[in-house]
């Protein structure tokens, strides 16, 4: 009986387990830091926020949780500022959560449910005190960023991501990537006085990420099909809307450096990573290998900070481990790591 | 039938070739028998002093756990660990030692179940009220004439059910009547006839539940209440088994299906309550065994048809069909020869083949239409000698062809594993040892090699090493009270281990060879049984398991020697039950401890460890004429403990289940 208490008392022990706090590196308002979107892993609920202090040089994991006593929810896709307010579109959790900007407590949660169907939010972008929010159900829903509601519903393509705003006109990539293999090929040209589809561009299968640059072209990733059909850049002019060239070089973002573009391209069979120069001016790739990249495994975005003219590279270390987020300089030095949540993404700063 | 179309000439070929070689040697063997024994088709051999050699519940403690399916009398056994995903009939699958579920063959009734679109056996819809016999077995021993596919996987567990388990017990029935929480409701019957030349058995079963349990939703710092929806379950069994019986031989032939109709509820994902998903399945068994035993040669030949049909639905997925509604049809044929000849009095043979044929039709024209033909065989034998010390050598060899008639098949596989055994004789003896060393491994399943974007055809098969050390200990005296204890230690090392990785972006995985495994676990089980008089019974089982199960795929990667994910790292089991006469009292406790969601062991991937207990009471009442009325009323999750497996699917707190069970014979 003996030998049967002990096995008891042992088992009683490892059961136990203690939580660990995360330090708070930051009190009251935010100021001289970065707000790190980690998206998590599909069915985790295990999205959330990091604050890096660049005072310090710490990170604050849980940021939302902490200063919101809740959960950001499951797989979290977007993080924008527009006046004094945050938004981060949460994908699987179906919900845009509308943070206070300074001091990141909650002001309203949106439901994007469309009655027991979940819109899945996907991206957003803001113009003229819109927000316009991609949702993976088809459409673009119109939030007023003053009442925080939902005005309207366009209608595009299938599985819509990103969007780009030029001339007054509204471009969205429709992805399609749910209907894998079948994915759709088209950016949907919205006019943004009727709130109405102009017209769909044909541009390529499984399009992606779109920028704008400052003459007024549009760029748009197509990502292929993984396989056989390659990922390519195209370049859509804004005045005809047609696909006037092809760029052919493999590619995953395009990010605004200056007035030209960071295009990054991430190999998954080879787990190779590549920054590269683009001149949007000359149209063409500058520099192949814009900075070494040693410090990388898994390079999952890119964000520039013109007012600190440094690069913020988001290391998702191969997607089942916490990320960081690698600091350079424009030389391409690396200058820090911050050791943040699971598949850091998308980056906020405060000055 | 259904399996017209699996090369059945390749097949015809291979059988006429396997029959004439074992044909030729029963012949042979024949004359020499002189006594024949009566063959019952029973793998059934333990009883409560061979407890210290092998893992396995009896049909009284089956009933007294009063388990939801198969999947709770598993968790019973040492060095386990059982994912749920919760709810009656809800996807729950077993792992062994630190090995993938995939290692694990699940037999029922010496036939091994099989899905090869997935590899796994959803042991949430096993019934568990006709099971009146499970074994764990991880030795890789040769059992009684089983199939080579389960002679030759990771691990095994065996079950049998009370409608295909014939000795010559004459008339027998049971019928039986459950009621419990959220709904739930199950019935089953069986009838079973054994006489000296025949034998006969039939038997239908159905279980329904709501499932919609209230859990505790702990977001944050914020707590609300919650009920699981979408959770909804039914199924229906029915089965007819007969056969004839000779002096040397029992032939059957059997059918069982199985249809199921379940809601699935989904992860708990915050702030979104949509679930829609369904599945709905038929499973059809058409089986056949020949078992010859005789004085020196046994002999089993076997066959199995299985066709089973899923449709997966959800109307709420955002493609441009306006949701998902596929269609699988999985059909596989086995048939095999197993056989064990008595060369000398101390050097025993065994031999056997076994061919499995499968092939997978999806609705979706996009997918892969895969065959595959796995060629099983093995050869070993076990010599006893200086008294004392036995020694098993065995050698498997496994040939896998694929053809993929939509797109590129996986290359042919080829691959022969040894297996080597030592132990001291236990008979009369209060220590027994034992050590061996084995090599398996699991093929990709057709889903890792074809599934559209995620599958990946280049996949090598997963190997498993595995080396034990084992003794027990049971006292030569047997009184009053009577007790053994069992240990193991073991090494296990997983290579080219089959995970799902990003591999185009976050929303599309792929398979990928990545991982490497090493396992290092132990397992003590200790058994006691007291009975003071003649009325009073008390029995006391604990085990308790150590898996440390590590990644060591990269050096550099922040998670190795990391505890792989969803494997605790301990398990335990405390099980206590009281018998006065006809009435019964057992108290039963599982046990896990944190499991990380992701091999990276950090705090934010921790699903915390839990402890279920269950209490279970009953009264017999012993009519004339072996009649027997029993009543049973169960506590589950006495303690209301809010807990998960698997991370966001909570698991249902205390509930209630009442059963009215009725025994002829």
């Amino acid at each position: 009986m003996r030998l049967i208490k002990i096995l008891l008392c042992i088992v009683t022990l490892l059961c136990s387990c203690g939580k660990e706090n995360e330090p708070e590196v930051i009190t009251g308002a935010l100021s001289n830091g970065a707000l790190v979107l980690c998206e998590g892993l599909f069915q985790q609920n295990n999205s959330q926020i990091s604050f890096i202090s660049f005072e310090n040089k710490q990170v604050e994991n849980n940021f939302f949780l902490n200063r919101n006593d809740r959960q950001l929810g499951d797989t979290g896709n977007d993080l924008k500022r527009y006046g004094d307010k945050i938004y981060i579109v949460v994908n699987v959790s179906s919900t845009i959560e509308v943070i206070d900007a300074n001091t990141f407590e909650s002001i309203k949660q949106i439901s994007m449910m469309n009655g027991t169907t979940a819109k899945q939010p996907r991206s957003i972008l803001f113009y003229d005190g819109l927000a316009y929010v991609t949702c993976f159900d088809g459409y673009v829903d119109i939030i007023d960023t003053t009442a925080l509601i939902i005005n309207d519903r366009i209608k595009v393509g299938s599985n819509p991501e990103d969007m780009a705003i030029v001339n007054n006109k509204l471009y969205v990539t429709n992805s399609g990537g749910l209907n894998t293999p079948l994915m759709d090929s088209t950016v949907s040209v919205i006019d943004l006085n009727t709130h109405q589809e102009i017209e769909k561009i044909i541009v390529g299968m499984n399009p992606g990420t779109i920028k704008a640059d400052q003459d007024g072209d549009i760029y748009v990733v197509t990502r292929g099909n993984y396989s056989n059909i390659p990922s390519r850049m195209k370049r859509i002019n804004s005045e005809t809307d047609n696909v006037e060239e092809t760029f052919n070089f493999d590619i995953s973002g395009i990010t605004r450096f200056n007035d030209d573009f960071l295009v990054t391209y991430y190999d998954f069979s080879s787990a190779q990573n590549n920054v590269a120069l683009f001149s949007t001016t000359n149209e063409t790739i500058e520099i192949t290998e814009f900075m070494p990249l040693n410090e990388i495994q898994t390079l999952y975005g890119l964000t520039y900070n013109p007012s600190k003219n440094k690069i913020f590279i988001s290391d998702a270390m191969g997607y089942t481990n916490t990320g960081y987020i690698r600091e350079y300089d424009v030389q391409g030095n690396h200058i820090h790591s911050y050791h943040v949540g699971l598949n850091p993404s998308k980056i906020l700063f405060y000055e | 039938m259904m399996l017209c179309s699996l090369g059945v000439s390749e097949l015809m070929k291979w059988l006429v070739i396997s029959f004439l070689w074992i044909g030729g040697h029963c012949i042979a063997q024949k004359n020499r028998i002189q006594e024949i024994n009566e063959v019952t088709i029973t793998f059934n051999l333990d009883t409560f002093k061979s407890q210290n050699k092998w893992e396995a519940l009896q049909a009284n403690e089956i009933e007294a756990l009063q388990a939801n399916d198969a999947a709770g009398l598993i968790r019973k056994f040492t060095s386990t660990s059982i994912k749920s995903y919760g709810g009656i009939g809800g996807l729950k699958t077993v792992s062994s030692r630190g090995l993938g579920a995939n290692h694990s063959k699940i037999l029922a009734d010496g036939f091994g179940i099989n899905n090869i679109q997935n590899g796994q056996v959803n042991l949430g819809q096993i019934h568990s009220d006709n099971i009146i016999f499970i074994r764990s077995n991880s030795d890789g021993k040769s059992q009684f004439l089983q199939p080579i596919s389960a002679q030759v996987a990771g691990s095994q567990f065996s079950l049998e059910t009370f409608e295909n388990n014939f000795g010559n017990d004459g008339l027998q029935f049971r019928l039986l009547g459950k009621q419990g929480s959220f709904n739930q409701w199950g019935s089953y019957g069986a009838l079973k006839f054994t006489s000296e030349k025949f034998l006969f058995s039939t038997h239908g079963s159905f279980r329904r539940a709501d499932g919609n349990y209230p859990f505790t939703l702990v977001n944050g710092n914020q707590t609300s209440e919650e009920t699981r929806s979408n959770n909804d379950y039914l199924d229906y069994h029915f089965g007819l088994t007969s056969g004839i019986k000779t002096g040397k031989s029992v032939f059957r032939l059997g059918y069982m299906q199985k249809e199921f109709d379940q809601g699935l509820p989904g992860a708990v994902i915050l702030y979104n309550n949509s679930a829609d998903e369904r599945i709905t399945s038929r499973d059809q068994n058409l089986f056949g065994d020949h078992v010859f035993k005789g004085k020196k040669v046994s002999l089993r030949s076997f066959i199995k048809m299985n066709e089973n049909n899923v449709t997966y639905t959800d109307p709420n997925y955002l493609n441009q069909n306006g949701g998902i509604d596929v269609s699988y049809r999985n059909q596989s044929l086995q048939v095999g020869i197993a056989l064990e000849n008595k060369l000398s009095k101390n050097l025993k043979l065994h031999l056997g083949v076994e061919e499995v044929i499968s092939d997978l039709l999806v609705s979706d024209t996009t997918f892969a239409r895969p065959k595959r033909y796995h060629n099983y065989a093995i050869v070993g034998m076990k010599y006893h000698f200086a008294k004392r010390l036995n020694l098993s050598i065995q050698l498997s060899e496994q040939f896998v062809n694929e053809n993929n008639s939509a797109g590129k098949s996986a290359e042919n596989k080829f691959k022969v594993n040894p297996y080597i055994a030592i132990s001291t004789k236990e008979e009369g003896q209060r220590f027994g040892h034992e050590i061996w060393y084995r090599n398996s491994f699991r093929m990709p399943t057709f889903n890792e090699l074809y599934y559209n974007n995620i599958g990946n055809i280049d996949l090598k098969p997963e190997e498993a090493h595995q080396i034990n050390y084992g003794w027990s200990y049971s006292p030569r005296k047997t009184g009053k009270f009577q007790y053994y204890f069992r240990n193991n230690i073991y090494l296990n090392y997983v290579n080219h281990k089959i995970v799902a990785i990003p591999s185009k972006n976050l929303f599309t995985w792929s398979m990928q060879n990545v991982e490497r495994a090493n396992i290092l676990g132990t397992d003590f089980k200790y058994g006691s049984k007291w009975k003071p008089t003649k009325y009073f019974k008390l029995n006391l089982d604990l085990n308790y398991s150590l898996q440390s199960a590590r990644d060591v795929s990269r050096p550099d990667s922040p998670s190795y020697n990391n505890q792989i994910a969803y494997i605790p790292l301990h398990t335990g089991n405390i099980d206590l039950s009281l018998t006065y006469k006809n009435t019964g009292l057992r108290f039963s406790n599982y046990t896990n401890s944190l499991r990380y969601t992701l091999n990276e062991n950090i705090s934010a991937n921790q699903v915390e460890g839990f402890w279920v207990s269950t209490l279970s009471t009953y009264y017999s009442l012993n009519l004339k004429n072996k009649n027997i009325l029993t009543l049973r009323f169960t506590i589950k999750n006495l303690f209301n403990s809010q807990y998960a497996v698997i991370r966001s699917f909570i698991m249902p707190g205390r509930n209630y289940l009442i059963v009215l069970k009725y025994a002829f014979n």
